[in-house]
């Protein structure tokens, strides 16, 4: 009852606005209807005129577009009515601005607007602020501790906003969301004010020139349409105030600037996709702590997912086109269907299901056993002329390739986790996937995320596996293998020393994960391409093993420069939210030192600062990118070191996907444990350890000092 | 670096400023 209620009301709101508009082209803009009527008495003189012309008809028109308006218009920028007056004042305009005198002149304009800035200044200026400092001096060094205690001024504004200014922006929330509720009023409301500006005479007086023109190359008549145009936009360059049209433009830099800014996230998008796909397929990203290794390789494995899937839509096509006339749509509504019910869940049941489908399509020749597929007409081989492909190999691999496509799961398997956000599209034809990194709205990527799979390492063996009859052991396909510390896992040659391959339990030696590795482009290898890739890191190379190490190329961290924004035109913002920052600082923590109240003063100052420092970090986060500079060589290590670059994005890459200390649960149940925290550890007495305080340490070290001496004793 | 990029960033912005005001004052001169 109430939702209709409401409904009504703001028809009636919307309703009135448009009213108002309306009013407003009657009242202050009648020039727009005379323009109007112009336009398209000009439209149809120019169109009849281009019609005689193409068929030589017999009639006598005349096209009114060639004419000026009969509107009175006060011309923006003084420009004059013929092309003979704006070609003397061109001349003129350039004589003058290389004239010594008219540089002096400007010169002189410009000390005398600094001498009356100045003045004014030091006269008034000045002294406001000798007085607003000493005022200020005094306000933020009252000491006080009346703890979150607001000032009357404070309680006042509370009050206010309460009841003001929260209803209207309430209400201005309530109205903007009926507005794309009801679109129509909004299209209405553009429509009115192109009236009113003269926009839609423009366009139809562009169209009634461009008749005219195709038909005669009435090239003479281009500045009287020149002058017409701006006589017409006179109406909008001097509605609109001086101070509105700064705010405009800096709209309009902002979305440039933004635009710019995205394409360039996405070109060092596509170099970072170039440099993974120079990788073999195992790799291993080396470096000391803190050198965003695991960031490193995260972010590959993103990329890397999302190059897979685009591989696999690239092959469904290439497969596509081999018969054109096959209805693929039934074969994907299929597997579908057959994915849904678990009867298809890999490659492998992929390959038998389809296998299945041409044994009884074998048996039994009809276009219903092959999809509706009409073979009798359109063929059953493909030549490539390489080979020739049967239609049956070529559904298989379709049906595998559209299996890794459409599988909505990530496609990376990790022991850590990892947070992808892909979309399928999907209208119940062929899915789309959205991949795009950096212009997710953060707000919703809970919504639509997902997270990489546990990787279970027994999957990943050979040979003996620590879990026997283990349910996962040979559920590894394809997809992306992202392990971090694998040196810790895996272990190298001298640590594993006293491992033997011929023990009982399952070791690093007898599971055969070397083996797997080396082995494991052949699981996952459709339409002769890999769709796999293995990513490691470790502080050190030779912390992993040699025999797994050769395979890899190793990826060395070299460094990584600070984060810089790709965004264009941001200093002058930057500058100024330093200087507003540094100062707000300061004195912030002044005032949080002396006063424990809240003031009106220091509210709007804090809030104020607060929305700007939220608009440049949102900035800084969405157009980060920080470059790691890397080197490249060979698992053997015996080659030469290639430099290389990588960009790491903060939108991408820090956007929740993963956790930097991904371990830390473990230490976190390790310290629970604990009674004693770092307060309760014992302090040095002076700045010189007693014998007591030393023998407190637990140190190898020292207990070797006091065994010598005991000894010695 | 970084101050001498900010201070090549804001000679090009104070010299794009001064032509501008340059046109529009010589432009209206010529109106005169």
């Amino acid at each position: 009852m109430n939702t209709t209620k409401k409904f009504n009301y703001l028809h009636i709101v919307a309703s009135a606005i448009t009213i108002f508009f309306i009013a407003l082209t009657f009242f202050v803009f009648p020039t727009a209807i005379t323009r109007i009527i112009e336009s398209f008495k000009d439209f149809g003189t120019s169109v009849a005129y281009y019609f005689k012309e193409i068929f030589f008809l017999d009639i006598n028109v005349t096209p009114s577009v060639i004419n000026k308006s009969s509107v009175d218009y006060v011309v923006p920028f003084g420009l004059p009515q013929t092309w003979e007056e704006f070609q003397t004042l061109w001349k003129a305009f350039w004589k003058l601005f290389i004239s010594k005198q008219n540089f002096l002149d400007y010169m002189s304009a410009i000390s005398n607007f600094i001498y009356y800035a100045s003045r004014w200044l030091l006269l008034l200026g000045v002294p406001i602020i000798l007085l607003l400092v000493m005022l200020f001096r005094r306000y933020i060094s009252t000491h006080n501790n009346k703890y979150n205690k607001d000032s009357l001024p404070l309680k006042l504004h509370r009050n206010l906003t309460g009841k003001v200014y929260l209803p209207i922006v309430n209400w201005l929330a309530t109205f903007k969301a009926f507005l794309k509720a009801n679109s129509v009023y909004i299209k209405l409301w553009i429509f009115i004010w192109c009236f009113n500006f003269n926009l839609i005479t423009i366009l139809i007086e562009f169209l009634a020139f461009y008749f005219l023109f195709v038909a005669t190359f009435y090239t003479k008549g281009i500045y009287t349409q020149v002058y017409k145009l701006f006589c017409d936009l006179s109406v909008v360059l001097n509605f609109i105030p001086l101070w509105a049209w700064l705010l405009i433009a800096y709209y309009i830099i902002c979305i440039i600037r933004k635009k710019i800014g995205y394409a360039t996230l996405n070109h060092y998008e596509a170099k970072n996709c170039g440099f993974i796909n120079e990788r073999p397929i195992v790799l291993m990203v080396c470096g000391t702590m803190g050198k965003k290794k695991t960031t490193l390789i995260t972010d590959m494995a993103l990329s890397q997912e999302v190059m897979l899937r685009d591989k696999a839509f690239e092959k469904i096509l290439e497969n596509d086109l081999k018969f054109p006339n096959f209805p693929w749509i039934n074969l994907e509504n299929d597997l579908k269907k057959q994915m849904s019910k678990h009867k298809i869940y890999n490659l492998s049941t992929t390959k038998q299901y389809i296998y299945s489908k041409f044994l009884k399509w074998n048996k039994r020749k009809t276009t219903k056993n092959i999809y509706d597929y009409d073979f009798n007409k359109y063929g059953l081989f493909y030549d490539d002329k390489l080979k020739i492909d049967f239609i049956w190999q070529v559904i298989e691999t379709y049906a595998q390739l559209y299996f890794i496509y459409i599988i909505q799961c990530s496609l990376i398997i990790s022991n850590y986790s990892i947070r992808t956000d892909n979309l399928l599209e999907d209208l119940g034809n062929f899915p789309m996937w959205n991949t795009d990194f950096f212009q997710k709205d953060s707000r919703l990527i809970d919504s639509y995320s997902r997270h990489s799979h546990i990787v279970d390492f027994d999957a990943l063996r050979l040979g003996r596996k620590v879990i026997e009859n283990n349910p996962q052991k040979d559920s590894f396909e394809f997809g992306v293998i992202n392990l971090t510390e694998v040196g810790k896992e895996r272990k190298n040659n001298l640590e594993l020393r006293e491992t033997k391959r011929k023990e009982e339990t399952t070791n690093q030696k007898n599971d055969g994960f070397n083996d797997w590795l080396k082995m494991v482009r052949h699981s996952a290898t459709v339409d002769m391409f890999p769709f796999v890739k293995v990513i490691t890191d470790e502080q050190r190379p030779e912390s992993w093993g040699a025999d797994a190490r050769d395979l890899c190329e190793i990826v060395h961290i070299k460094n990584a420069d600070s984060f810089k924004l790709c965004m264009p035109f941001f200093t002058i913002t930057e500058l100024l939210y330093q200087f507003i920052f540094s100062k707000f600082e300061k004195v912030y923590h002044q005032y949080r030192f002396n006063r424990a109240d809240n003031t009106l003063f220091m509210h709007l100052v804090k809030s104020l600062t607060a929305k700007f420092n939220h608009y440049v970090i949102g900035i800084h986060n969405t157009f980060g990118v920080c470059t790691a500079s890397l080197q490249v060589e060979s698992g053997t290590q015996d080659g030469e070191l290639a430099d290389k670059k990588y960009y790491l994005m903060s939108k991408k890459i820090y956007s929740k996907r993963f956790s930097t200390d991904c371990f830390s649960d473990f230490f976190n149940q390790k310290s629970i444990k604990s009674k004693v925290g770092i307060c309760d550890l014992k302090e040095y007495d002076t700045e010189k350890a007693s014998f007591e305080e030393l023998q407190l340490q637990n140190s190898y070290f020292m207990n070797d000092l006091i065994n010598k001496r005991n000894d010695i004793d | 670096m970084k101050k001498f990029r900010l201070i090549i960033k804001l000679a090009v912005i104070l010299i794009v400023a001064f032509l501008v005001g340059y046109l529009i004052f010589t432009a209206k001169q010529v109106q005169v």
